[in-house]
């Protein structure tokens, strides 16, 4: 492709739109749209951490008024406003409680994470990163955002329609999810299931831009071998979506004529089969966690060679590990159902494949801590956060070793352990990833840096109140915790526990205070935060060769790569670093 | 890139509906249970496939792209295969 044709060239610069409406709403810019992302994905943690709160509250001391209920009077408890209807007189009751841990599933994996770590990263770095002025399908990406925004407000109003919001987990099993009568539960359910199928719908349109623009519209001399990991990891997380995610759909609308049309595909009585979804769901839902992990580990992927001034280890070894790791999660998702009836002759293989999966992961961590050895280490907060990517999700992967072996599953299915396991794993990604990025890429994205001082404090509030809530949370498990009960005190064989739990809620309670420095640094930043040069942290990757923030159409010239991402510390070179774009005399030529 | 023709997609859509209100309408007919859920099967799959030939161009791709187009009956495999001890042989 050359400079002077196809869609790359110089007259494929439009002028940036004028007008707040088509500058900032319907935009069909990518970092735009990266943006209303990031500000859907940062609405919903908030809405998520809420519920986090109260599930803690209530786990710690059940039945007890929500600090702060008391400053209202008895007269607005009184009352059928929704949150009086909610709350009573300030406590949680146990329906209540049941969609509290629903939607806080919900919430988080499909509206905090994915926008998070796909919509916000995928869509502003994609375009950047392969030298592009815009993703291939525009028009679509601002449909993709939309059919999100949409999303969001069913599953927002889902909280306050007759019966409240959804609760029969994030995982919705019937036929406590197909029979309206069991869960109390009616329209909140069918709006649940509508507001996924079209998250859903959103995520495939995403997919399909992030894979046409890293093959069609790379600038000159990006072969795919030189593409950074993140767009590696992003198009592959957008294939294991796409490959996916069509069972449940169909599975999704299956699930809604059971509740609207009087079908029973999944309802015994009708003679309909429950554990035909649990198939469907973890079919989709295994590769799902990859979906949102493996971009938050590109992140860190990212950031540890660029603050160790060394080449990343073994780069096409990760590659080719998560090509597989991709390929497996397509047939380890029974190990989820170890304990729900299925035929047992399947439990041998999928304990075989889910411990074979692990190979894979192992071998990025590996890949991690060899790029991070002799390097010459800085650590600002984006490198400290990408550490702890690392650090929580070898905890994370441990600890899926004893779930994923179906002998030792049977005892810590649907416990706490189980819990513990899955916040290792998935807020190493979501949080410490997503955290990395944003430190990382808050310069290019608003033209302002982070502040640094509150950013360390905030790693360390994070990481510490982090493992002081979790970790506890394995011993808690192994006591025989279950997953969802709303009163661990109504069990005699709980009641020991019930110090460790009081401490989880503590810690849980700090790690969200710790969360408001975020708050502040973010919208402090900004507005005053120091500004930001085009390449503030003397990266490789093409964003870095262009403005911070970068213009309408990207690059001023397209430019051309002439060798990998991740040349840091090159010998005969007078800097430690040296960008993908820049020409060396003698040097590679461009068009490999 | 080459140009190619556009399908009418419109005609392809009537296809569509007319295929979907057969299979709709072959249930009022009397017929054994087995040939009338392979019938709709059939009508099903030829939707399919007319979906994936004009609405996702596979028709006029190169003959690699079929190859990828692969990669989801795989899947649709494995999974029939794990489901089948669960759904098919459920007492």
């Amino acid at each position: 492709m050359s400079e002077t044709s196809g869609p790359q060239a110089a007259h494929a610069v439009h002028p940036a739109p004028q007008g707040f409406v088509r500058r900032y709403l319907f935009s069909t810019d990518h970092k735009v749209i990266a943006k209303q992302y990031l500000a859907i994905a940062l609405f919903w943690a908030v809405v998520g951490g809420l519920s986090a709160f109260l599930i803690r509250w209530q786990l710690a001391w059940p039945g007890e008024p929500v600090i702060g209920s008391g400053l209202l009077p008895e007269a607005f408890w009184d009352g059928d406003s929704w949150l009086a209807q909610s709350l009573q007189y300030g406590s949680i009751p146990a329906e209540f409680y049941n969609k509290l841990f629903t939607m806080h599933g919900t919430i988080m994996v499909f509206f905090v994470a994915m926008p998070l770590l796909l919509g916000a990263l995928g869509n502003f770095l994609i375009p950047l990163m392969v030298g592009a002025r815009d993703m291939a399908f525009p028009r679509l990406n601002m449909l993709s955002v939309w059919t999100l925004a949409v999303a969001s407000v069913i599953l927002l109003i889902s909280f306050f329609v007759p019966g409240g919001a959804a609760a029969s987990g994030w995982t919705a099993y019937p036929p406590l999810s197909a029979v309206p009568e069991l869960s109390e539960v009616n329209w909140g359910q069918n709006l649940w299931l509508i507001a996924v199928a079209l998250e859903f719908a959103s995520f495939l349109m995403g997919g399909i831009n992030f894979l046409t623009t890293t093959v069609n519209l790379r600038a000159p001399g990006l072969s795919l071998f030189r593409l950074p990991i993140m767009v590696w990891f992003q198009c592959i997380a957008a294939v294991l979506f796409m490959l996916s995610v069509g069972p449940l759909i169909a599975g999704a609308v299956m699930l809604l004529l059971d509740r609207l049309a009087g079908t029973s595909f999944f309802i015994p009585s009708g003679g309909g089969e429950p554990l035909l979804w649990q198939h469907l769901f973890w079919f989709f839902g295994h590769p799902e966690v990859y979906v949102i992990m493996i971009p938050g580990m590109a992140a860190a992927l990212e950031i540890l060679p660029v603050f160790s001034r060394k080449p990343l280890f073994g780069y096409r070894l990760i590659v080719y590990a998560t090509f597989a790791a991709g390929f497996l999660s397509f047939i380890v998702w029974a190990h989820h159902m170890f304990q729900s009836g299925m035929d047992p002759r399947l439990a041998m293989p999928f304990s075989i494949t889910t411990i074979l999966i692990s190979v894979p992961f192992a071998l990025m961590v590996f890949a991690m801590i060899a790029t991070l050895w002799g390097g010459v280490i800085r650590f600002p907060t984006p490198m400290l956060f990408a550490l702890g990517v690392l650090g929580v999700f070898i905890m994370g992967g441990l600890s899926g070793i004893f779930n994923g072996s179906a002998p030792a599953d049977i005892y810590i299915h649907d416990t706490y352990f189980v819990v513990a396991h899955f916040h290792y794993t998935l807020f190493a990604a979501t949080f410490f990833g997503g955290f990395a990025a944003i430190y990382y890429w808050f310069p290019k994205m608003f033209g302002r840096m982070l502040n640094d001082t509150l950013g360390k404090i905030h790693f360390w509030w994070t990481f510490i109140a982090f493992n002081a809530t979790f970790l506890p949370m394995h011993l808690v498990g192994l006591g025989g915790m279950m997953r969802r009960i709303a009163n661990p005190l109504n069990y005699d064989f709980l009641q020991p526990l019930q110090p460790l739990n009081v401490w989880i809620s503590i810690s849980a309670f700090v790690l969200m205070l710790g969360q408001l420095v975020f708050v502040v640094n973010f919208f402090w930043s900004l507005v005053a935060g120091r500004r930001a040069e085009a390449n503030p942290w003397q990266a490789n990757t093409l964003e870095w060769s262009t403005a911070s923030p970068p213009p309408h159409h990207n690059f001023d010239t397209i430019p051309t790569v002439y060798r990998g991402p991740y040349e840091y510390s090159p010998p005969g070179v007078a800097e430690d670093w040296l960008p993908q774009h820049r020409p060396l005399v003698g040097g590679p030529a461009a068009t490999a | 890139m080459e140009a190619h023709a556009h399908p009418n997609y419109v005609a392809i859509w009537v296809w569509l509906l007319i295929l979907a209100l057969f299979s709709v309408m072959i249930t009022a007919v009397p017929m054994p249970h087995p040939l009338m859920v392979t019938v709709v099967f059939v009508v099903a799959a030829v939707k399919a496939i007319l979906v994936a030939l004009y609405y996702m161009h596979l028709r006029f791709e190169q003959l690699l792209i079929y190859s990828l187009a692969l990669a989801p009956l795989i899947c649709l495999a494995v999974l029939l295969l794990v489901l089948l001890p669960d759904i098919v042989y459920h007492p």
